[in-house]
């Protein structure tokens, strides 16, 4: 058998292949993979990118509470992204977003209470146009298109956005902010108030 | 031997005396970090002018603009800015919470600084870089101020002895031949030799771009200098130059031995 037609090019392919596959792993392991996650209605949003922005698609998603329980698993799509519905925990319990991207990669993101929603802090929502590029969310009227629902949704949120960061730099002030005057003035009343509430009450006990 | 020493020192203090004048300034736009992560997702960022390596501040008025771009988006935040006092004088703060993972380039176009020394206006567009929760995409982009520095070393997670290569431009287009002030936020760590040691200087190439090998950690301020096409009514009435910079700041961590 003569070995020159045994090594054509067809056959010589696949070991080529894997040759390179074998040889570039490297740069690979130069691109770490990151994890971010929100609320978005019901719903967790998850999206996992290596660097250059490029999309962990098929990522092993594993979601668990602060103890380690498992709640949810899953698996991104081309875009990176997994929607999964938000799990009825505790209000301090956290949730814990882990993202494998093949060997040797792995992601984790976990979401606070505060990002959860689940107390007094507004609802950690980013506003950007892939929080509200969810053709599942909020169904617009049937005569819009889904490129148009997309659009609107953005103006809406870039609107929203623009409309309360002035709010958000005020209250940002305000929890900065020491005790005013008035809070101090206030103090020293409240502690007049009750020495003089004190003094009455030991005053009547003596009588 | 007395009058030795005295004539000695009268003649320290005459030649440190035109060093005074020879200070570079700097705009100055300054967060806790660069690189931001879930165990801190709030920063203060302060903004103040001076000269960085003397640690010698100047009173910064509410800047005209001041303002965060994500991903091309512009987000102004000049209404969160509150006074604080930087280097002994009036500069401005914001506390800024991230989001999202994000290249974020924070940007100050500051009201005309009237500086009598040289009988000039200054105004520096100032710019730094953060990247938020592992985004590594997009920090090239001209945000297209007047005039700014475009990194061409990416600005953050870079260590003490990384060699900083960034382009200037100015209405857009590459400055040839401009020079460039670099200078440490010295916090009082080193003394330096001579007052021409304070700030570094370069020019750039026919394409506009300089590097320059920042050997120690800390904040590093790239100022690029041109005098503006137009003047401005000084106290006086006549009309005075303004010099316009373009700042970068950037952060060299130092080398970490193993624990």
């Amino acid at each position: 058998m003569n070995i020159c037609r045994f090594l054509t090019w067809n056959k010589l392919f696949p070991v080529i292949l894997l040759l390179f596959v074998f040889i570039t792993p490297a740069p690979v392991f130069a691109h770490h993979l990151y994890v971010f996650a929100y609320v978005n209605g019901r719903d967790i949003v998850v999206k996992a990118a290596f660097g250059h922005d490029r999309p962990d698609k098929n990522g092993k998603v594993t979601v668990t509470n602060s103890t380690g329980k498992l709640l949810f698993q899953g698996k991104t799509d081309s875009r990176g992204m997994l929607h999964f519905p938000r799990p009825q925990l505790p209000p301090n319990d956290t949730v814990k977003i882990t993202v494998g991207g093949g060997p040797g990669h792995q992601g984790v993101w976990t979401m606070t209470p505060a990002d959860l929603g689940n107390n007094t802090a507004a609802t950690e929502t980013p506003t950007d146009s892939v929080h509200t590029a969810q053709p599942n969310n909020s169904p617009a009227p049937p005569s819009l298109s889904a490129n148009e629902q997309r659009y609107l949704a953005r103006l809406v949120s870039e609107a929203v956005a623009r409309e309360i960061e002035p709010l958000k730099a005020m209250m940002a002030r305000q929890m900065e902010s020491g005790p005013s005057l008035q809070n101090i003035i206030g103090g020293i009343g409240w502690l007049v108030g009750l020495g003089g509430l004190v003094a009455a009450w030991s005053s009547r006990k003596k009588r | 031997m007395k009058k030795l020493l005295s004539t000695l020192l009268l003649g320290l203090i005459l030649a440190m005396l035109p060093g005074s004048n020879a200070l570079a300034h700097f705009g100055m736009l300054i967060p806790q970090r660069n690189i931001v992560d879930q165990q801190q997702r709030t920063e203060k960022i302060t903004l103040s002018f001076g000269h960085p390596f003397s640690g010698i501040g100047l009173n910064m008025e509410k800047p005209t603009r001041f303002f965060v771009d994500l991903d091309g988006k512009q987000i102004d935040l000049t209404g969160s800015l509150h006074p604080v006092q930087v280097m002994k004088h009036q500069g401005w703060q914001t506390k800024y919470r991230f989001r999202r993972p994000g290249i974020y380039i924070f940007a100050v176009e500051p009201k005309p600084y009237w500086e009598p020394a040289e009988d000039i206006y200054i105004k520096h567009y100032t710019k730094t870089i953060i990247s938020a929760f592992g985004a590594d995409h997009g920090w090239g982009r001209p945000l297209g101020l007047k005039t700014e520095i475009v990194p061409l070393l990416r600005p953050f997670g870079n260590y003490s002895g990384n060699t900083m290569v960034g382009q200037v431009l100015l209405d857009g287009k590459a400055a040839p031949h401009t020079e460039v002030e670099v200078e440490l936020y010295n916090k009082g760590r080193f003394s330096a030799p001579t007052p021409a040691h304070e700030t570094q200087v370069i020019r750039t190439d026919e394409r506009g771009i300089f590097s320059f090998t920042c050997p120690q950690p800390g904040w590093w301020g790239f100022a690029a200098l041109h005098d503006a096409n137009f003047t401005l009514p000084g106290p006086d009435g006549t009309d005075k130059t303004v010099e316009l910079g373009a700042v970068l700041w950037l952060y060299m961590d130092p080398w970490q031995t193993v624990p």
